[in-house]
């Protein structure tokens, strides 16, 4: 069973597009990732969720339990890393820290300094002194430090440096661990390649597709390129549909190919192919690829 | 409930404190001149008396020389209830409106405890500030009384004390509504003080216009001012009028919080 389940959620606001029939499932112990250029939906699908703005239409459910009704209860068991690592200037990290625990009637002071020495944050400096990097550590802070079943994490690693970053993808790998659905939405592509499961592409409020980044890869568009005994003239593939952007230099062949690559590879070693190269998309490449099909 | 409540006031302690000084400083230069009027009351009597009627009933002058007409002209007709107006009005305005503008609302509501919680401690802190500066003043004029030797009753002190809350508590409430609808500080500051004003303004000219007399049962200010508190004790009508109001305004500030899309920086 999902940990959290969207089923065709929309969201207007009034005319304009927040999100449209969205939907998906993230399941336990698994980092979902969603991606999308800046105005793409992925924010207004955590919010949603999160009932922080309401449906227009469509259901959802974290947990088994109906995410688009007021639940105190269900929100115990998330955390929740905003985009905006909006916190109470006026507050010690540790002070901020304590009144979100005491929020959730939990004493976490243990977790806290554990969580802190971690990071790298001293826990004594107030957040209006605090850098961009070390007050979304505090914001990191407070969405793991009750240890939730359900992780939403918006833009989490944004202002943070790699050491600390790293120990933000130890933590994201305890949660999962432990069995914690996480739904991670990034415009750092080679962020959610390296840390997510599976992803969701948004573009203009819709998803374009749910998949697992290795099967995206395995349909995505590959560069390949072949060098032959003799000169080749690019006709010589004219038959073959699922290629492009086909270059030819004297007895060197490139182009695209995209989903099953037998038909080509049979038809090069017919022509006298003597060697291949094959270049792998990047996550980036696909995304890419899909927006501009768009 | 509690973390919130301690909250709220913890981020509001500075205003809090400068709004006591402010109001003690004024209750204590205005009652530091009474001696020289009383001093001097015929003479004052006789010299208020030569002002134009239309001034005396628009800042309702009538037996100015004594405790009450003094107390209720100088402070309880205006600077108390405005000063309690600006507080439960800032805090009350900041209440959502705050949370929403600085991006912290979006962590705060997603946190175990229901809007309509969030906001009724909130309301708890902001009522609370406007209780406890409105007897700050009350025992700020009970220690100058003896001082400056006026006569007035404690009760009557309460009485205007108690109108003065009203009054705050009204506005506290137009402050909380203004800011669940809006997600601007600035604005709902700026309309609550606007309406503030205006009903002031209303009711001080209508002892001189009878075109406002169809309006005046609708005026907040009238509500809480003109069953003058000093002189005749509470008003239990008009402070019931205020104090209903202002429930009214949070109740439906709540209610729109409570299904309001919250927005982000």
């Amino acid at each position: 069973m999902s940990s959290v389940h969207l089923d065709k959620l929309s969201k207007f606001y009034g005319n304009t597009v927040g999100i449209v029939e969205v939907s998906f499932d993230v399941y336990p112990g698994e980092v979902f990732g969603i991606l999308g250029p800046n105005g793409a939906g992925k924010t207004t699908a955590i919010r949603t969720l999160l009932g922080l703005i309401k449906a227009t239409s469509g259901k959802a459910t974290i947990l088994g339990r109906d995410a688009l009704v007021p639940n105190v209860e269900l929100r115990e068991q998330i955390g929740y890393l905003p985009g905006i690592a909006a916190t109470y200037d006026r507050y010690t990290a540790r002070g901020y820290l304590r009144f979100i625990a005491s929020m959730r009637k939990m004493n976490l002071d243990d977790e806290i300094e554990n969580l802190s020495t971690r990071l790298d944050l001293d826990l004594d400096s107030h957040i209006h002194d605090l850098s961009k990097g070390n007050r979304q550590k505090v914001s990191v802070i407070q969405a793991f430090m009750h240890k939730p079943q359900v992780l939403f994490l918006d833009e989490p690693t944004s202002g943070l440096d790699p050491i600390v970053q790293r120990e933000f993808e130890k933590l994201l790998h305890e949660s999962k661990r432990r069995g914690a659905a996480i739904l991670l939405s990034s415009h750092v592509l080679s962020e959610v390649e390296h840390l997510a499961d599976r992803i969701a592409i948004f573009f203009k409020g819709k998803i374009l597709v749910v998949d697992e980044i290795s099967k995206l890869k395995e349909k995505a568009r590959h560069r390949i390129e072949f060098t032959f005994s003799r000169q080749i003239a690019g006709e010589d593939f004219g038959q073959n549909t699922n290629i492009s952007e086909i270059e030819v230099e004297e007895n060197r062949l490139s182009c695209v190919v995209r989903g099953s690559q037998r038909e080509l590879l049979t038809r090069a070693v017919e022509l006298g192919a003597f060697e291949v190269r094959t270049q792998e998309s990047s996550l980036e490449e696909i995304f890419l690829d899909l927006i501009g099909a768009k | 409930m509690i973390a919130l409540y301690v909250k709220t006031w913890r981020d509001h302690w500075r205003t809090f404190f400068a709004w006591s000084l402010t109001l003690i400083t004024l209750i204590s230069i205005q009652m530091s001149i009474y001696p020289s009027i009383s001093e001097n009351k015929e003479a004052l009597q006789g010299f208020l008396e030569s002002y134009p009627e239309a001034i005396r009933k628009i800042f309702r002058m009538q037996d100015y020389t004594s405790g009450p007409g003094f107390l209720s002209t100088e402070l309880y007709s205006m600077m108390i209830p405005l000063v309690l107006i600006a507080v439960g009005g800032t805090w009350g305005a900041a209440a959502t409106a705050e949370e929403e503008d600085e991006g912290t609302a979006d962590l705060l509501l997603t946190l175990p405890i229901s809007r309509s919680r969030i906001l009724i401690s909130k309301m708890f802190a902001a009522i609370s500030v406007v209780i406890v500066l409105a007897f700050l003043g009350l025992l700020n004029v009970i220690v100058l009384r003896g001082v400056v030797d006026m006569e007035i009753e404690t009760a009557k002190l309460l009485a205007g004390t108690i109108s003065s809350i009203a009054i705050g508590l009204f506005f506290t409430g137009v402050a909380f509504l203004i800011g669940a609808h809006s997600r601007s500080k600035g604005v709902a500051i700026g309309v609550v003080t606007g309406v503030a004003l205006i009903t002031f303004l209303i009711y001080s000219l209508s002892a001189l216009v009878d075109d406002f007399d169809p309006i005046m049962p609708y005026n907040p200010m009238q509500w809480g001012l003109s069953g003058m508190p000093l002189f005749e004790g509470v008003d239990v009508v008009g402070s019931l009028k205020l104090v209903a109001g202002g429930l009214v305004a949070m109740i439906w500030a709540i209610m729109k919080f409570d299904r309001k899309d919250i927005s982000t920086p």
